[in-house]
């Protein structure tokens, strides 16, 4: 059973989500503001944070950083709870690796429907053919395991879910659309600045093998072909 | 003129030679007596100096007209240069005069010319003119925008903001002379107060659409679970339903809440102010509170002398009452006081809420009447608070003439004073 965490100071609020999250088959738990979130998702260790941007201590947005930062939550997905007529705390969200989000006022059927989607695509990380490599980079979907010439790279759900599209893909130019479809499951309404960001920071975090990820200007990227390294 | 008389000077000399003798001659033929004949030569000569005279004066006239002409064009030249000269300085002054900064420049965009109203944008007392953009204000966007003015001919807007001397905005247009004249001109407008307005304005759309959307979601989503099967759960569906009915009922306070904000922002409540006695004011509010103060068990006291009078609007003082009262009887704890107490000090009339409640810390206090300002969300909400009840408070007590304020201590209590012009 997946576990949830919803982060909601309204009361009324948090425990509709709860009756309906509960309904739908996870075991969730519930904090009222930004710091108890913080010390709860340590020792819940839930799988999602369902997360309010409008909390009364932190903004959203830093607890959203604290959560992408640990290295015990790395893996948990985390979806944006946002008002309509604030795209850029949403934008800044997905950037700072938020999984998805909903806008306020959601409908319950639908939150329910994107949580299971994210899981799923989390759960499909997993999934796979076996390990996959390019150059001295090695994926290890079972395992959820990346390595650079032998040493562990720690990435968070979607920096690792993007490293596996693209090598799941050399060779092709993958558009940042596509990406934003593939990895984050949304479709471009959008900045696709988001896409730029993560490829940064799996680049930084891959060191010099993050090279072989080559940007197709205007376009979007591609993993370099094996046989071009040969 | 006199070396080189004119053909028609002449003939009028010759006539009036010959005309006397004419006139003689016509006079001593047609006359015979002397008396006529004497008529007669007085007439000639009277003609002959007629026609000099004319003559004369013919010539004079031409003359004077030719210098006359002469003058007129000098006239127009020296009225057209004061023209210019007032035109320049009507200018020059309008210049001054306007709150916008303003540079001209030679084609190199060499500052020419400014006005006192750009050194003061620009906070600096050094010299303006025969400086570069660049050196003057150290943003690109500038520097080249008063380029493509000169060089290429283009119009721009340019915006920046600015930390030093102190931090601003200035909106610029920068513009070719155009025509004849090379070289740009440059706008500064300073719209700091315009960008802080439009903050205000965002930050308070972006607090009311969370704090409707709010309960609108709660009513949506309890909505939606009890239709989608909840409503067979007999254990949490009664709870639902109260739930939407709260939080409908939360949602048309703040709307009303809103509106009325909206009214005295606008001005569209004119208060009135008439000599009103504190005390029947005060005891109409404190009578609609007593139900509920007795509900928490709260000692609810009034202290206002009866001849306390004060210039204000009745209905907009009882509602500023009702609002303090509400708020007290709502932060004070089951068992504890609320007391309204009125006195007169030099010209103005005191009106205090005093309560025994949980208090504010002093932090809070220099924000608590702004629009949505809470000291905890969490409680404010679930006492059924909009946000909004002290901001209106404090727009009633303003038109009002008066002013409010607080003094509190955490864990004694608020007192919440209303300042009034006394009567």
């Amino acid at each position: 059973m997946s576990r949830i965490l919803i982060v909601e100071d309204e009361q009324d609020l948090a425990n509709l989500l709860t009756y309906n999250l509960s309904a739908a088959g996870f075991e969730t738990e519930t904090s009222h503001t930004g710091a108890a979130a913080l010390s709860r998702a340590k020792a819940f260790k839930p799988d999602l944070v369902l997360l309010d941007l409008m909390l009364p201590d932190l903004p959203g947005s830093e607890v959203l950083r604290l959560i992408k930062e640990d290295p015990n939550l790395r893996r948990t997905a985390v979806v944006m709870v946002t008002a309509k007529g604030q795209e850029s705390d949403r934008v800044q969200g997905l950037e700072l690796g938020a999984d998805d989000y909903v806008v306020k006022p959601f409908s319950v059927r639908e939150l329910a429907l994107r949580v299971k989607a994210v899981l799923r695509r989390m759960a499909r990380d997993s999934e796979g053919t076996g390990v996959l490599a390019a150059g001295t980079i090695r994926l290890d979907p079972a395992r959820h395991e990346v390595t650079v010439a032998g040493h562990e790279v720690a990435l968070t759900a979607l920096e690792f879910r993007l490293l596996k599209t693209l090598l799941e893909r050399p060779g092709r130019v993958q558009t940042r659309e596509v990406l934003l479809s593939d990895v984050w499951g949304i479709e471009a309404e959008i900045t696709t600045r988001t896409v730029d960001t993560h490829i940064k920071r799996l680049r930084e975090k891959l060191g010099a093998a993050g090279d072989i990820i080559e940007t197709v200007r205007g376009v979007g990227y591609k993993l370099a072909s094996p046989d071009k390294d040969a | 003129m006199n070396e080189r008389p004119q053909p028609r000077r002449i003939l009028f000399l010759l006539l009036a030679t010959l005309l006397p003798g004419i006139a003689a001659g016509l006079g001593a033929g047609a006359l015979a007596d002397a008396r006529a004949g004497a008529l007669a030569g007085g007439l000639a000569s009277l003609l002959a100096f007629v026609i000099a005279l004319f003559s004369e004066s013919e010539a004079a006239r031409a003359l004077t007209r030719a210098g006359e002409a002469a003058d007129a064009r000098q006239r127009a030249i020296a009225e057209e240069r004061d023209g210019a000269l007032v035109e320049v300085q009507t200018l020059a002054a309008a210049i001054e005069a306007i709150d916008v900064g303003l540079w001209i420049t030679d084609e190199q965009g060499v500052v020419l010319r400014h006005n006192e109203a750009l050194r003061t944008m620009l906070g600096t007392d050094q010299e303006l003119v025969g400086q570069r953009p660049l050196f003057l204000v150290r943003r690109t966007e500038l520097h080249d925008a008063v380029l493509r003015a000169c060089r290429e001919g283009v119009t721009s807007k340019v915006e920046i903001s600015m930390d030093a001397p102190r931090s601003k905005t200035l909106e610029i247009y920068v513009t070719p002379l155009g025509g004849p004249l090379r070289g740009s001109a440059a706008v500064f407008r300073d719209i700091t107060e315009r960008k802080r307005l439009e903050r205000v304005r965002q930050d308070f759309v972006a607090n009311v659409s969370h704090e409707l959307r709010t309960p609108i979601a709660a009513i949506l989503g309890y909505a939606e679970t009890l239709r989608s099967g909840a409503l067979s759960d007999t254990r949490h569906a009664p709870q639902m339903v109260e739930i939407i009915h709260r939080q409908s009922e939360r949602l048309g306070e703040l709307v009303s809440d809103l509106l009325e904000l909206s009214r005295l922002d606008a001005g569209e409540r004119p208060l009135s102010s008439a000599a009103v006695s504190l005390e029947t004011v005060a005891r109409q509010a404190s009578d609609a509170m007593e139900p509920r103060a007795a509900g928490k068990r709260l000692s609810m006291q009034l202290h206002v002398p009866a001849d306390l009078t004060a210039r204000a609007d009745p209905k907009a003082l009882e509602q500023v009452l009702l609002n303090l009262l509400d708020n007290a009887i709502k932060y004070t704890p089951e068992g504890g006081t609320v007391e309204l107490t009125g006195e007169r000090v030099g010209d103005r009339a005191h009106l205090s809420v005093r309560d025994t409640g949980l208090g504010i810390e002093a932090k809070h206090l220099p924000r608590l009447f702004e629009r949505f300002y809470r000291v905890d969300r969490g409680r404010s909400r679930d006492m059924g608070g909009t946000g909004l009840g002290l901001s209106i408070v404090r727009h009633l007590v303003h038109g009002m003439e008066g002013e409010v304020r607080v003094a509190s201590q955490l864990g004694v209590g608020t007192t919440f004073t209303v300042v009034l012009p006394a009567a």
